[in-house]
């Protein structure tokens, strides 16, 4: 009986907790923060069943729900999840649970903020469940739309920003360009525009399917197989539509620039929520409508992607080694890596992608981990700035010893689950994209270069007698959610086999739809 | 395929997980205790249980077999094909022992010497020494992979945060070097992988998907696979040993680095360890035909470390250069594929563990009265200290290869392999022995022998009982294996036997398991890695 409705209790816990809040007084914040942390963790709790719950030898999609909408439009509220929505779901409940614990410390406004917080994350959630292409698409904008007020009230500005003088100047049209010097303001807007010209541009796509299959529906399942009806030139159109539209938010190459500025500009917990599973919904869309719907023409395109992903790799890594700024080091970091998820998908098999969704993850974790760490050195400390901080090592033993496993997770070292997707995707991609994994595996090198230089920086060397008053994170609420994030990455690391089973089940499908043309299956015969 | 001997039925318990990770409980324990005079005692207490605990190893191996032995294999990932798979062989065993007898040496060692800390020192190097011990011992490919990054990380913090100065940019300059060659070394396991995969697909072996060195050694490759495994294997193990031209982190690194890191480095051999386990095993064509390229850089790494190392004037960038030097002979002596050259060089890491280690222990000892290491500030210090300088002088000998010590043992069969691959090089390596005694004993003379020139070298204390402690294992050792090296050679052969069986058949493309071999793992056979053809 609760199986029937899991999905539902995933999806609509943070939401009901952002209802109630609304009719808290902003002044109670034990009890927003409470009600807050028991929502999320509702979800959370659901999530982890949801993992185990999953049937991986029957695959397909598990725990349906549907209910109908418009019948003259044909959309229905249709939820399921196959083994690719899994862990993507837990990793959204995951985050918002730390993120709330995370964010325990802001007391201006703090309702409000929680508000946009566990809408945000209801929304990615419904994403990841949504069967519907309607819906699917729906949540996709209610989830942008939370950070325009997350960043813009509750962000913080850049360095570059603060110190320059000539306010005229800074906050005039000209200096969009200068890059490393943008106010929160700058930066919740420019996030915001890029995100829903993204969802436009897919949303045409969507538009463009529905009409052309004749079939009145939104359904993804009943819309699938009908790739045949369109022509190759619509096809491929509507692919790049959905590709592009949805590739901005991952964020792919060229159309990334959003992305550092936001999550520099972001507070610790939406930066967490956002580099952890925003930036997932793009690929997670592009597999769940590209690749189930218009297999074929997938097949046709996957090598651009193979192509564009060296960009993210190597000009993510290589722009993060120069930045001064903790949180654009790491925000360039993720962008980075999403570029190995494009590897994987790119790829087209079994261990391939199966190690791309669970990398997906495994990067949630690690990319949460460290931001959560950002924001903590940023509360204390009020700056981002890395030459001006240094020796905090001593002072804040847990934060860096904390620091260290995030490193380890970005980088992809053996025993944290990050390995295991990292293994799997290069793997999977050799033989089709040899050129690719070794640049991919080059960026590893270059990862560890910039997050080294990053660690060295804030935690190795001299203090500055200014932050002799810094404290450690010692209370349980500022290590509870550094130590679930770091169990997660590490126990998954050594035991990971249920997600691997669980993911393969749900790439199968997707794979045999692309490869039943009666072309050559590559390495297949996983889980 | 190869024969596995299991623990369970040679000595009833799981002797190698315990001697494994016992440094790493130890290191879990001095965590959790704060204070530290106990941390001292656990230390200890923990080092020398993990040496005692390796010595049945020594004395229960079975001799002259290349058998696995000791083995202990459980599933971990099965859907991948990754299981917790260790064992030691004549290759690996004598390793584990010196490994753990380092770690002894070091703790007495620090113990006088490092004060800031102590905890975190011990934490470092007990996680150290329980990745070393795992990438000794791994027979699985990833498992070993895992063992081998994570030595990273013990490893930057022991150079930054006890070493000396210079230290910010040798640690990181280590960290990055070593992770450039193992994600390199990442293509060519999955590389490993994958055709194991095709393979076992096209004659229904199972299992398909495998990471276990036995499964990867029974699959056929052709040359130019081989060639592309070989590669980028190299890169991984060239940046370790390190092999010339990939040598520029260690003269920083042990320059830079605490003593107990410049023991680890030079004396634990895992670059050229990895050469002989995994690159030589699995790639034996690519390494014939590779031959001439591998043994050139290894007379380059003989010439240019002893060319360089005649020039220095600081004793820890002398040994560094010196140790890049005999690195080149270990290289010479294993790529020279010939059945003495293999025993040579495996004999060689062993003496080079319990040589260069000795070397650098006692350029700790006199780190620790005069606070520096330039030559030019010693002389004279036999008139002070008689027992130092003997003990050095033994070391020293060692190195050199004086017969009577450990060191003539292994550089014999080196060079007498070497000249079996091509007399040329063992004409230059011969050329190679002679440069090594000179810079050695140049030194000596320079520091040792003769007046006292600098009035603070008066009044040195001899080798105290901590020191000692250190010393006398190490030269007793060294004149065992220098007079009596039949058990340790013995212990070995039979691992040397079969590889240079496998090194030597013509071709690997027909070898391996016939078409219709479905199921199972085929039964053991005895000795060899594979029938002879």
């Amino acid at each position: 009986m609760l199986d029937q409705h899991l999905l539902s209790i995933i999806l609509f816990a943070p939401f009901v907790g952002a209802i109630v809040l609304i009719f808290v007084s902003g002044e109670r914040l034990t009890l927003v923060r409470t009600i807050a942390a028991v929502s999320s963790f509702v979800s959370f709790a659901a999530s982890a069943y949801l993992l185990y719950a999953f049937d991986y030898g029957r695959g397909g999609f598990q725990f349906l729900e549907q209910y109908e909408w418009s019948k003259d439009l044909g959309i229905s509220f249709f939820l399921g999840v196959d083994g690719v929505a899994v862990p993507l779901v837990l990793a959204s409940s995951v985050l918002l649970f730390a993120g709330i614990f995370v964010s325990w410390r802001i007391v201006d406004r703090a309702r409000e903020f929680y508000i946009f917080l566990l809408i945000l994350a209801s929304a990615t959630i419904g994403v990841y469940v949504s069967l519907d292409l309607f819906f699917l698409y729906f949540f996709y904008e209610m989830s942008v739309l939370p950070m325009y007020p997350l960043l813009g009230v509750w962000g913080s500005h850049t360095k570059g920003y603060l110190e320059m003088k000539d306010t005229a100047k800074r906050d005039s049209l000209a200096f969009i360009f200068n890059f490393a010097s943008n106010s929160k303001e700058y930066a919740a807007m420019k996030l915001t525009l890029f995100l829903s010209a993204g969802a436009v541009v897919a949303l045409l796509g969507i538009l463009l399917t529905y009409v052309g299959t004749g079939l009145h529906t939104f359904n993804l399942l009943e819309l699938q197989g009908h790739e045949q009806q369109f022509t190759p030139f619509l096809r491929s159109a509507i692919w790049l539509l959905l590709f592009f539209g949805f590739a901005s938010i991952a964020p792919l190459w060229p159309m990334h620039s959003w992305s550092p500025v936001g999550h520099a500009a972001a507070p610790a917990a939406v930066s967490m929520l956002h580099a952890g599973v925003l930036m997932k919904l793009g690929h997670f869309s592009i597999i769940r409508v590209g690749y189930w719907l218009f297999p074929q023409t997938t097949k046709e395109w996957a090598f651009l992607i193979a192509i564009l992903c060296v960009f993210s790799i190597i000009y993510g890594g290589l722009v993060a080694f120069f930045q001064r700024d903790t949180k654009y080091v790491i925000g360039y970091s993720s962008s980075s890596h999403m570029g190995y998820i494009f590897l994987g998908m790119a790829a087209l098999n079994m261990i391939s992608m199966t190690g791309a969704v669970l990398y997906m993850f495994a990067h949630a974790l690690a990319t949460g981990m460290l931001f959560a760490m950002a924001g903590f050195v940023y509360d204390q400390t009020h700056t981002r700035d890395i030459p001006s901080l240094g020796g905090l090592g001593r002072i804040m033993p847990f934060i860096m010893g904390a620091f260290v496993i995030g490193v380890m997770a970005s980088v992809g070292l053996p025993g944290t689950v990050n390995f295991i997707g990292e293994l799997m995707i290069l793997s999977g991609s050799w033989e089709q994209y040899p050129v690719q994994t070794v640049i991919a595996v080059v960026g590893i090198v270059i990862t560890l270069a910039y997050l080294m230089r990053m660690f060295m920086g804030l935690f190795l060397g001299e203090m500055d007698p200014k932050w002799a008053h810094v404290r450690d994170a010692s209370p349980i609420i500022d290590r509870l959610p550094l130590l679930i994030m770091i169990f997660g990455s590490l126990y998954f690391g050594l035991f990971p086999t249920q997600f691997i089973h669980v993911i393969s089940s749900g790439v199968q499908p997707i794979l045999e739809q692309i490869h039943s043309a009666g072309a050559v299956a590559a390495a297949g015969g996983g889980g | 395929m190869m024969q596995e001997t299991f623990a369970a039925q040679q000595i009833g318990f799981s002797l190698l997980t315990l001697v494994t990770f016992l440094p790493l409980a130890g290191a879990v324990l001095i965590w959790a205790i704060r204070d530290t005079g106990w941390a001292w005692r656990i230390g200890l207490g923990v080092a020398a249980a993990d040496f005692l605990l390796s010595l049945p190893l020594f004395f229960m191996f079975t001799l002259d077999s290349a058998a696995m032995q000791f083995v202990e294999r459980y599933p971990w990932i099965p859907s991948l094909g990754i299981s917790y798979h260790i064992g030691v062989d004549g290759i690996s065993m004598l390793f584990v022992v010196l490994t753990s007898m380092l770690g002894l040496l070091i703790v007495v060692y620090s113990q006088g010497v490092v004060t800031e800390r102590v905890r975190g020192y011990l934490m470092a190097l007990f996680a150290l020494q329980t990745t070393m011990l795992g990438v000794f011992v791994s027979l699985d490919l990833v498992l070993f992979f895992l063992f081998w990054e994570l030595m990273l990380i013990p490893s930057y913090f022991m150079i930054r945060l006890w070493g000396g100065e210079g230290r910010e940019y040798a640690s990181i300059k280590y960290v990055l070097y070593t992770l450039l060659g193992s994600v390199l070394m990442l293509v060519g396991i999955v590389i490993l992988y994958l055709q194991h995969y095709h393979f076992a697909s096209a004659h229904n072996i199972s299992p398909a998907l495998s990471f276990d060195l036995m499964d990867l050694l029974r699959t056929p490759m052709a040359l130019n696979v081989q060639i592309v495994v070989f590669v980028f294997l190299f890169f991984g193990f060239a940046f370790k040993t390190p092999l010339v031209p990939f040598h520029t982190w260690m003269p920083d690194v042990l320059l830079a680095g605490p003593i107990a890191m410049s023991v680890i480095l030079a004396g634990i051999k895992l670059g050229t360890f990895g050469f002989v386990r995994f690159s030589l095993p699995l790639a034996p064509d690519a390494s014939r035909e590779l031959l001439p390229i591998l043994m050139v850089l290894g007379l380059i790494g003989i010439l240019y470390g002893a060319y360089i190392a005649l020039m220095q004037a600081d004793l820890r960038k002398l040994l560094a250069y010196s140790s890049i030097s005999h690195l080149g002979y270990v290289a010479l002596g294993i790529f020279a594929l010939t059945y003495q050259g293999i025993q040579g060089g495996l004999i060689q890491m062993i003496n080079l563990g319990i040589t260069t280690a000795g070397l650098f222990f006692f350029a700790g000892f006199l780190w620790n009265r005069r606070q520096t290491l330039t030559i030019a500030e010693f002389g004279g210090l036999a008139k002070g200290m008689p027992l130092l300088a003997t003990f050095f002088l033994i070391i020293i000998f060692s190195s050199i290869g004086l017969p009577g010590t450990n060191g003539f043992i292994g550089e014999f069969l080196i060079l007498f392999g070497a000249f079996k691959a091509h007399w040329v090089y063992g004409a230059v390596g011969v050329l190679g022995v002679i440069l090594g005694a000179a810079y050695l004993l140049w030194f000596y003379e320079q520091a040792v022998f003769g007046k006292v020139t600098k009035p603070a070298n008066e009044g040195l204390r001899d080798l105290g009982a901590r020191e000692l402690a250190v010393a006398l294992p190490l030269v007793a050792l060294i004149f065992w294996i220098g007079v009596y090296p039949s058990p340790f050679l013995h212990r070995i052969n039979g691992s040397v036997e079969a590889l240079h069986a496998r090194l030597n058949r013509t071709s690997t493309m027909a070898a391996g398991l016939q078409p219709g071999a479905a199921g199972a793992i085929a039964p053991p056979v005895p000795a060899a890695y594979e029938e002879p053809r």
